[in-house]
């Protein structure tokens, strides 16, 4: 634990974190807004979801990190390539929740806003949306888990640029206080970070959690 | 006011591993006319039609052949003149009470003061003052209903269908909500259609009431229900009343035999 | 019918940027083949599926057992919550580092890894699906004066053995994750380091058809779960595909 507190305070540690997690901010952000929407798209147009269902099956299922070296070789190591990895891991959760979420909506709500003289973008916006919102952002919370093991994996396999590179710097230096110290910086962030989205979930649904802080 | 002609509708199920693709005959020739401020209740075993024909009515459903003239205009689609309640409440989770009340003026394009001001009427007269600001979640069945109640008399609709309103809701509840609907037809007649399973309901409520049969689903007779209006629950005592609902169930037990009957084949 | 029409998409895209790295979709299929006949390769597969199993098996055992003892009994779900949350909220990838530094290169690094990436989802689904078995049932049971070993053994665990079942098949999934991405970090033998070592050498088509060798396996695993799943609870009403 002492190990944990010497990092803290090294200011070189922040500077790798900022580094690492700027590909995992920006990330997630595509992700999340390219995630939904395609969700959304995919939801609305049947045609559109029958071409990419098996594609995003595959991409959920099979394990990004195998072909994580090929993206880092054809797009070189760059800003740009880190954040693409860390879209591959997020990208396929949101859009299956979204779709999810859309699908589980209840006919009989649909019915009701037509019979009140919904129109479809009404009912888009009106009702489908704020429906399908809890589990938008369920997946919003497995996407940010998996942007974070997506940006500790391409740290630790491929692009040594943040914290990637105190990992080898302590495997080097035969040092597991030091990496264990490390380990427990970044998890302490993780859970930081899972944190703040669900506080965020919690401001912008908070009918969804009304009943159960009774 | 509302005039049903030769109504058809076939629902085709699925072949499913066991059985074979059927063609279930919901609406078989219905012809019904309904008044202007008449309060009309269906009654019929499961499967009769009764909740396919509400649905014919609203316009959400499609006709196979056959018309559905409402207040002048032939059904194409749900329109909020037809408004209705749902058994399910169908309110939407994420709004509170003024919201949902408020809902379809909301997409009329009443702004919002007005609009509010409205539903606090409304929900006053439902009986809910106080819990304009509450999410359905806190509220128990009855209370939902009201608010769906509500929101369906906020547009003004000049036809009221309501599907099984108050089949949710425990017995007790459901005494206190029909003794409710009738005290707001008083004050409001507007024309209404309710399907109901309940012996009660159908004759309570009603002018008049409608049994269906199923397979093919098809009307077998109108019964008048001459309780005079205002109705209360002293017309469960007359023997009109007995007489009427010793009918109905003759009809509808027939009907579950069969149906047991046939569900054992 | 996509998935062809996207492979051949890729396939032309390949052929047409000449990128040296985007690999050809019929050079990878004939990799796939040739890596399933190789001795070495075999070998590779067979370590990485030993891991596997040992981590698999250890993980239903605990998890099964600590789930049930979970959700029948509050004061241990209260007490191994807070580690369960810590767990299971906190990517399993950064364990990686440390479970190298303990058990440095050795097989065991890999299989503590996969028990992490499963175990821990698995005591939480088995919690919930004890906890959601009908409180009814057990009354029934009580009545006809059935005991608490009783009671476990022939209400709680046929009842939550559907859900527990939907829960092995995801579990499934992760275990291969936690394989994979630990021979990725740890390993110098198995499927994952062959990956590596393939990625070291620019093989990329190698990459790829490993790749989908690994997720036809999960895919295979999953559904010999399935199969597995109908023949024990054939009682309970099959979910119809939700497509």
């Amino acid at each position: 634990m002492n190990a944990a507190f010497e990092l803290a305070v090294d200011p070189e540690t922040w500077r790798l974190f900022g580094v690492s997690n700027q590909s995992l901010i920006i990330g997630f952000f595509i992700s999340a807004l390219v995630g939904v929407v395609s969700g959304i798209l995919i939801s609305r147009f049947k045609w559109l979801e029958r071409a990419l269902d098996p594609w995003l099956d595959f991409l959920l299922v099979i394990p990004i990190a195998m072909i994580m070296p090929f993206v880092i070789l054809t797009m070189g190591f760059s800003l740009t390539s880190r954040c693409l990895i860390v879209c591959l891991f997020t990208f396929p959760i949101i859009v299956i929740n979204t779709r999810a979420g859309l699908r589980q909506v209840s006919t009989e709500l649909i019915d009701m806003a037509q019979v009140f003289g919904a129109n479809e973008r009404n009912i888009w916006t009106k009702i489908l949306v704020k429906s399908a919102a809890p589990m938008i952002w369920s997946g919003l919370r497995a996407g940010l888990a998996r942007a974070i093991s997506g940006m500790v994996l391409s740290e630790l396999l491929l692009v040594s640029v943040g914290i990637g590179s105190l990992f080898q710097l302590f495997q080097g230096e035969f040092n597991p206080e030091k990496t264990f110290g490390l380990v427990a910086l970044l998890i302490a962030e993780s859970l930081f970070l899972l944190k703040a989205l669900a506080l965020l979930e919690r401001r912008t649904i908070p009918w969804f959690y009304a009943d159960r802080d009774k | 006011m509302i005039k049903i002609s030769n109504a058809h509708k076939t629902f085709v199920k699925p072949a499913t591993r066991k059985t074979p693709e059927r063609k279930v005959e919901v609406l078989n020739g219905i012809d019904l006319d309904i008044q202007e401020n008449e309060f009309i209740t269906i009654v019929g075993p499961s499967g009769c039609g009764k909740t396919t024909l509400l649905r014919a009515i609203a316009g959400l459903v499609k006709l196979d052949s056959g018309s559905i003239v409402a207040a002048g205009e032939t059904v194409a689609g749900p329109s909020p003149d037809r408004a209705m309640v749902f058994q399910s409440f169908a309110l939407m989770p994420w709004a509170n009470v003024i919201r949902n009340v408020a809902f379809g003026l909301e997409i009329r394009g009443v702004d919002k003061e007005e609009r509010e001001q409205t539903a606090r009427d409304l929900i006053k007269t439902v009986g809910l003052a106080g819990f304009e600001n509450s999410l359905p979640s806190e509220l128990s069945g009855g209370m939902k209903q009201r608010v769906g109640l509500a929101r369906a008399l906020a547009v003004n609709p000049r036809i009221l269908l309501m599907d099984e309103p108050f089949g949710g809701l425990d017995e007790q509840t459901k005494r206190l909500m029909q003794e409710e609907l009738l005290r707001l037809w008083e004050a409001q007649r507007k024309t209404v259609v309710f399907v109901t399973h309940s012996l009660d309901e159908a004759i309570l409520l009603a002018d008049r009431c409608i049994l269906m049969a199923a397979r093919p689903g098809r009307i077998t007779e109108v019964l008048d229900i001459p309780l005079g209006r205002p109705r209360t629950r002293e017309a469960e005592r007359t023997s009109t009343y007995i007489d009427l609902k010793e009918k109905i169930w003759d009809h509808l037990r027939t009907a579950q035999i069969q149906e047991l009957a046939e569900k054992a084949n | 019918m996509s998935i062809v029409g996207g492979l051949a998409l890729f396939d032309l895209a390949a052929r047409i940027s000449k990128q040296p790295f985007i690999p050809e979709m019929s050079d990878v299929f004939v990799r796939i083949f040739e890596l399933l006949t190789d001795q070495d390769v075999l070998s590779d597969f067979n370590r990485s599926l030993q891991n596997l199993f040992l981590g698999f098996t250890i993980s239903v055992v605990f998890g099964i057992l600590i789930g049930v003892l979970c959700g029948r009994y509050d004061t241990v779900e209260r007490t191994l919550r807070p580690y369960l949350n810590l767990m299971l909220t906190s990517p399993s990838i950064l364990f990686v580092p440390i479970y190298f530094a303990i058990f440095g290169i050795s097989r065991w690094a890999i299989i503590v890894l996969i028990i992490d990436y499963s175990v821990f989802f698995l005591i939480v689904s088995v919690t919930t699906a004890v906890q959601s078995v009908s409180k009814e049932t057990v009354e029934m049971a009580s009545v006809f004066g059935a005991t608490e070993k009783q009671t476990l053994r022939l209400i709680y665990l046929p009842s939550a053995m559907p859900v527990i079942f939907t829960a092995l098949r995801v579990t499934v999934g992760r275990a291969v994750k936690g394989m994979i991405n630990g021979e990725l970090f740890i390993a110098v033998v198995g499927i994952g380091a062959r990956s590596q070592s393939f990625a070291r050498q620019l093989d990329m088509v190698g990459v790829f058809a490993l790749a989908i060798i690994v997720v036809c396996i999960a895919l295979l695993l999953g559904a010999f779960l399935n199969v597995f799943d109908k023949r024990v609870n054939s009682w309970a009403p099959q979910a119809r595909a939700s497509k």
